[in-house]
């Protein structure tokens, strides 16, 4: 049997929970190469403010903009915790030892990124980090492009989709997806979708955690089914399963995140001890 | 000073607060139990877990206290079982199923050994994070972790080691009711959903298969729970599940969702009685799940809802 070929795409040094990604695909057994960009797909900063002054007008991207200093605050608190949680020490003794020789390209979409993995004939890619990609990069894999969204797609796609649930009180949009990837975002064909337990007390970083643990372990299973010349089956969904698309929150979504307790008091987790 | 706030404040709860307390103690030396026993005997009747449904419905002359023993350790069935017989105090012993009759060490007991050798939490074992862990994961890096130091347990001590099936038995030959912990002392709510239910399932029908007897009483490990995790111990046999919320219990408290204080070996009397006068106000002890003072928002909706549904009876009746 053919060993199973895996490019993972990852932007920058990879952090707690790109580390457990690699390290679970590696574990399944297949031939693992890397492919690291300098730069992730997102548009240029003042693009995006263009875009979003156009769309939304004045007061919403002003509230963006000020959401995004909350923002990156909390993402650098999240990675600190999630450092601890995925324990960064032992993945960063595991990455050392891995023999790993990320090959560096500029960034996620350009053409080179395309060539090199064009040069590795992937069979499976998989996105472990970076902004969305573009056909001709999806092109390069011969079986798949897989993606773990964290959030329940189709009901919640974008970004932060943890956070907003907590936000919105959606218990439902909870947990982490895998799909195969299309030009959309987190639109294509599912092939997992799991939900950690929700309870008392949780934080949106520990649901985030334990959503990540599950399906990086799913995915593992997905690729050795791959590995052994199987196909999985697409995950079986309700029919007409509403669907919404969040990016990031603004100052307003920040605010009501930070008032929950980052989710300790959101009204959707404590109502978990009352009711099943 | 402390002996005479803690004396005032359990006189004050004592008369003015209905229902009892639950405590949950985990290991002690025949001294520290007669110091809890003592402390908490001159507040409390102790009654047996049977009596605790009628307990909840009608007040007694004194509020009532029930003591229970987590995790199966020997000591509870060598020192522990022993002094409360001879001082006619009734108990539940909450047994890990998978630990008892084995070799094994549970995973708090080599990890606080850990923190004791090094002075501080090893990587990826810090006190927020070791408690978000599933448990295989947990243990595989508390084990790795002792290995990595050198850290063994005394597996002579009785303190460390688990209780065998005979003792299990025993305990329940002289009165004492035995209650499930657990196959493992997996944290519940860090498992997978079908993990948990099965964990709980397993380790619900072990302690009625090795003692012969329905096993009516569940303890979450470490107290951290869901309504759906209980109600499943509920199906499984459980009349009385335990929590470790630290307040006091009344009728407001549905039996699936029982809460219990902690206390510790070596706290004195004074500690003791303050300690359980404060769980009387229900809102300034931190759980002992790891979850701070989530549980007053908690208990909070739960009488919220249980107001709104009592006027929507009313309303009904009226209507009517």
């Amino acid at each position: 049997m053919p060993e199973l070929s895996v490019a993972a795409l990852i932007v920058g040094d990879p952090g707690p929970q790109e580390l457990w990604t690699l390290r679970a695909v590696a574990a399944a057994g297949c031939r693992l190469s890397v492919v690291r960009a300098r730069a992730g797909a997102s548009t240029p900063r003042w693009q995006r403010a263009v875009s979003l002054l156009r769309r939304h007008g004045p007061l919403r991207a002003l509230s963006r903009a000020a959401g995004a200093l909350i923002e990156a605050r909390e993402a650098a608190r999240q990675r600190a915790r999630l450092e601890e949680l995925f324990d960064m020490e032992d993945l960063r003794v595991w990455w050392a030892g891995s023999r790993l020789q990320p090959i560096e390209v500029g960034a996620l979409n350009a053409p080179e990124t395309a060539r090199e993995l064009s040069r590795l004939a992937p069979d499976v890619i998989v996105r472990v980090s970076g902004g969305v990609l573009k056909p001709h990069v999806l092109a390069q894999a011969r079986v798949a492009a897989l993606n773990i969204h964290h959030g329940r797609a189709p009901r919640i796609r974008g970004m932060w989709s943890i956070p907003w649930a907590v936000i919105e009180g959606r218990a439902d949009w909870i947990g982490a997806t895998i799909h195969v990837m299309d030009e959309g975002i987190d639109t294509g064909p599912i092939l997992w979708r799991g939900a950690p337990q929700l309870c008392p007390g949780d934080t949106v970083v520990d649901l985030q955690f334990r959503a990540h643990v599950e399906a990086a372990d799913a995915l593992g299973r997905l690729l050795r089914l791959y590995a052994e010349g199987g196909r999985p089956r697409p995950w079986p969904l309700p029919a007409g399963e509403p669907s919404v698309y969040r990016s990031s929150p603004g100052l307003g979504g920040w605010l009501s995140l930070l008032r929950l307790d980052r989710g300790r008091r959101a009204r959707v987790l404590l109502e978990r001890a009352l009711e099943c | 000073m402390l002996s005479s706030i803690g004396w005032a404040a359990m006189a004050l709860a004592s008369r003015l607060k209905p229902g009892g307390v639950i405590v949950n103690e985990h290991v002690l030396t025949r001294d520290q139990l007669r110091v809890h026993v003592d402390a908490l005997g001159r507040w409390f009747d102790f009654i047996h877990p049977d009596e605790l449904p009628a307990r909840l419905r009608r007040r007694g002359r004194k509020p009532f206290c029930l003591l229970t023993f987590d995790d199966g350790h020997r000591s509870n069935a060598t020192v522990v079982a022993p002094e409360l017989e001879r001082l006619g105090v009734p108990a539940a012993f909450y047994v890990v199923t998978g630990f008892v009759g084995t070799d094994q060490v549970l995973w708090f007991t080599l990890y606080n050994l850990l923190r004791k050798k090094l002075g501080a939490p090893p990587p990826g074992l810090g006190p927020l994070a070791v408690k978000q862990l599933p448990h295989d994961l947990r243990l595989d890096r508390i084990q790795r972790a002792c290995a990595r130091h050198g850290v063994t347990p005394d597996l002579s001590d009785e303190d460390v080691t688990a209780m065998t099936w005979t003792h299990v038995r025993d305990l329940q030959r002289r009165g004492f009711v035995i209650g499930a912990h657990g196959e493992t002392h997996a944290i519940m709510t860090r498992e997978s959903r079908q993990s948990a239910l099965d964990n709980i399932g397993l380790s619900i029908a072990r302690v009625a298969r090795e003692t012969g007897a329905p096993c009516t009483t569940f303890a979450f490990p470490n107290g951290n729970y869901t309504a759906e995790l209980a109600r499943h111990a509920v199906r499984c046999g459980a009349r009385l599940v335990m929590t470790a919320e630290p307040t006091w219990v009344d009728e407001q408290f549905p039996l699936w969702r029982l809460p219990r204080v902690q206390l510790f070996d070596r706290q004195d009397r004074a500690t003791i009685e303050l300690k359980i006068a404060v769980g009387a106000a229900g809102r300034w002890l931190p759980s002992g799940d790891g979850t701070g003072r989530v549980y007053r928002d908690i208990n909070r909706l739960a009488r919220a809802r249980a107001r709104r549904e009592a006027r929507s009876g009313e309303r009904v009746v009226t209507a009517g």
